[in-house]
């Protein structure tokens, strides 16, 4: 249990009438990687933007480090702040965009250039001080942007999706960069997103909303495996969606019988006869050529395959049930029309009333 | 195909004339500014460079040459200053009254000069305020603003905010964010707006002749007086040394203002 770096009461944020974000309260642990993740305008650019100070809540308490920051003004707020263009400033050098902060802050002249050079160092970028934003691949523009915000050793480091702007090569290398740079600096982050895998990989802590509330919160694996809402579940992979019907309740949960099978210790509010719909992951389900000794497997058809590079994607149908299935290449790609088996492990059901 | 051929050169052919017709005479004038003969119209006596020389040892004529330099200087230094600082705020701002702010700081441009001429006039009259230079030069700036508040504000439009607010997460607050980063790129068009507002200020004529006081004179004013009792082959060759500047200034401003852009680009 680390102490709270950043802690948010009760905001409420509107813009012209439209609701932004509605009562949110959320506590962020000083050394953290947290993610805020959602669709566009759930409120998650709002909720940095008001902790950064360039807007203000219409109600409720920003507290960083233990101190209230609501009528602290930007700049005095000691946050490193990322943005999804860089905006990094085109008319100055790469080392006087990173020296930029430091002119604030009462350095002496030889500490600000060994600071600038260290912090080049960390972003792997230590020859192109003299460079403009402009003489930079897209890659290099979001590095340097990254070093002018950790120079200033802040008390936040903020992201606002700052890797949207990148190709999806580039945008992996800097994930496991950025990661790396968080984890030996111990800052504590904040990361702004809409992509549930970038969130996952880099996040200590992904905090899931959706139109300006917080629907989940946890560690990555926690809100894969238990997500406790409907949106959280369809949020991270894929799913689909079978029928079922509420069979028998037992102490161990309530067997749902599907015409995939019957599902069982499903914890929840049911009554016998009650008609439910179950969620069936497409990562976790298997379809195989042949059938192997595995009794509860499915014979099924492939209507479509997707090829992915390392996955392929099949649509079967099973018992007149369409589903999806996404799943690592293993042996030879199944054609189109071919018979096939469908496996369906436990861990694949998800269910919400 | 034939029409497309004969369309281009319709266009062209029509174009020329309508160039031609504007620019010819000023050619002419330039022309005939060398000409010997003191009536100031061809046929040519004889190339010199006489009057020149006698245009610019004209005392009267020097002395309006320079009322209009000071009035148009600072006339155009002062609606810079106010006309950067509202495009800065209508830019970045939402304040009540902001549209028609404005539709009152672009006003100027479309009314009549006469209109303004004569508005003004009868404002300062009400309000008991003399004819001075300094009602003059404030009359000039008036009419100047909408030149430097249209150019400023479209170049502090394409800069993007995130810039200023890179600069505010980085510590520094709203004026030294515009003095390091707004500035800076920004700068090109703020010239651009001096530029353009000085030579508006200093080709107008028709409101100065309602506003200067009685022993002002402006070259232009001074130019108009003389034109209407003789054709004078000094108003040539003033008018020949008028356009080499209204040609060069602009040109020398564009010139700078490329060298200044390759290094800002946004």
């Amino acid at each position: 249990m680390g102490s709270v770096a950043v802690e948010v009461t009760n905001i409420v944020k509107s813009y012209a009438q439209t609701p932004v974000l509605r009562n949110v309260d959320l506590t962020i642990e000083s050394g953290k990687f947290v993610s805020l993740l959602g669709p566009s305008g759930c409120g998650k650019t709002t909720m940095l933007r008001l902790i950064a100070g360039l807007e203000q809540p219409d109600t409720g308490d920003i507290s960083v480090l233990g101190r209230r920051v609501n009528d602290v003004p930007v700049h005095q707020r000691n946050i490193g702040m990322v943005f999804q263009n860089h905006a990094l400033f085109p008319h100055m050098s790469v080392f006087d965009n990173v020296a930029f902060g430091l002119k604030y802050r009462n350095l002496s002249k030889p500490e600000i250039i060994a600071r600038v050079k260290r912090a080049l160092e960390i972003v792997r970028l230590p020859h192109l001080e003299g460079r403009l934003p402009r003489q930079l691949s897209g890659g290099q523009q979001q590095r340097v942007a990254v070093a002018r915000a950790i120079v200033i050793q802040p008390d936040l480091l903020l992201f606002d999706e700052p890797l949207s702007a990148l190709d999806a090569n580039l945008r992996e290398e800097m994930r496991i960069e950025l990661k790396r740079i968080q984890h030996s600096l111990g800052i504590t982050t904040i990361f702004v997103t809409h992509d549930q895998s970038e969130a996952m990989s880099m996040s200590d802590i992904v905090i899931l909303m959706r139109e300006g509330v917080i629907d989940q919160y946890g560690r990555p694996d926690q809100l894969y495996n238990d997500p406790e809402t409907d949106f959280a579940a369809r949020f991270f992979g894929q799913v689909n969606e079978i029928d079922g019907i509420v069979a028998a309740i037992s102490g161990d949960g309530a067997k749902i019988d599907t015409p995939l099978g019957t599902v069982s210790g499903v914890r929840g509010d049911f009554a016998i006869g009650d008609k439910v719909t179950l969620l069936l992951r497409s990562e976790r389900s298997r379809v195989a050529g042949q059938p192997d000794l595995d009794a509860s497997q499915l014979p099924c058809r492939v209507l479509e395959r997707d090829y992915l590079g390392m996955l392929v994607r099949y649509t079967v149908l099973a018992n007149d049930q369409q589903i999806n299935v996404v799943q690592a290449l293993e042996g030879e790609l199944l054609s189109v029309g071919a018979d096939a088996y469908l496996k369906i492990p436990t861990s694949a059901w998800l269910c919400y009333r | 195909m034939m029409s497309n051929h004969i369309g281009k050169w319709a266009l062209g052919i029509w174009t020329t004339l309508i160039f031609g017709f504007m620019l010819v005479p000023v050619f002419i004038i330039v022309i005939l500014a060398f000409n010997e003969s003191a009536l100031g119209l061809f046929p040519f006596t004889g190339v010199t460079t006489h009057w020149f020389v006698v245009v610019l040892t004209d005392k009267d004529l020097m002395r309006s040459l320079m009322n209009s330099f000071r009035i148009s200087l600072v006339a155009s230094v002062f609606a810079t200053i106010l006309g950067s600082a509202s495009a800065y705020a209508l830019a970045r701002y939402r304040f009540y009254g902001r549209a028609v702010t404005e539709m009152t700081l672009t006003l100027p441009l479309l009314i009549p000069h006469l209109v303004m001429g004569v508005s003004l006039l009868l404002l300062f009259k009400a309000l008991g305020v003399d004819k001075s230079m300094t009602t003059l030069t404030l009359g000039h700036i008036v009419m100047i603003l909408p030149f430097v508040v249209l150019t400023v504000r479209h170049r502090f439009e394409s800069i993007p905010l995130a810039l200023e607010e890179a600069a505010w997460t980085l510590g520094a607050n709203r004026v030294q964010g515009i003095r390091q980063v707004v500035l800076p790129l920004a700068i090109p068009s703020i010239l651009t707006g001096l530029l353009f507002s000085f030579m508006y200020s200093f080709d107008e004529v028709t409101a100065t002749i309602f506003w200067r006081p009685v022993n002002v004179e402006t070259v232009q004013t001074q130019i108009m007086a003389m034109l209407q009792y003789e054709v004078d082959q000094r108003v040539n060759a003033l008018a020949a040394l008028l356009i080499l500047f209204s040609i060069g200034i602009p040109v020398l401003g564009l010139v700078l203002a490329r060298l200044v852009i390759r290094n800002h680009k946004v």
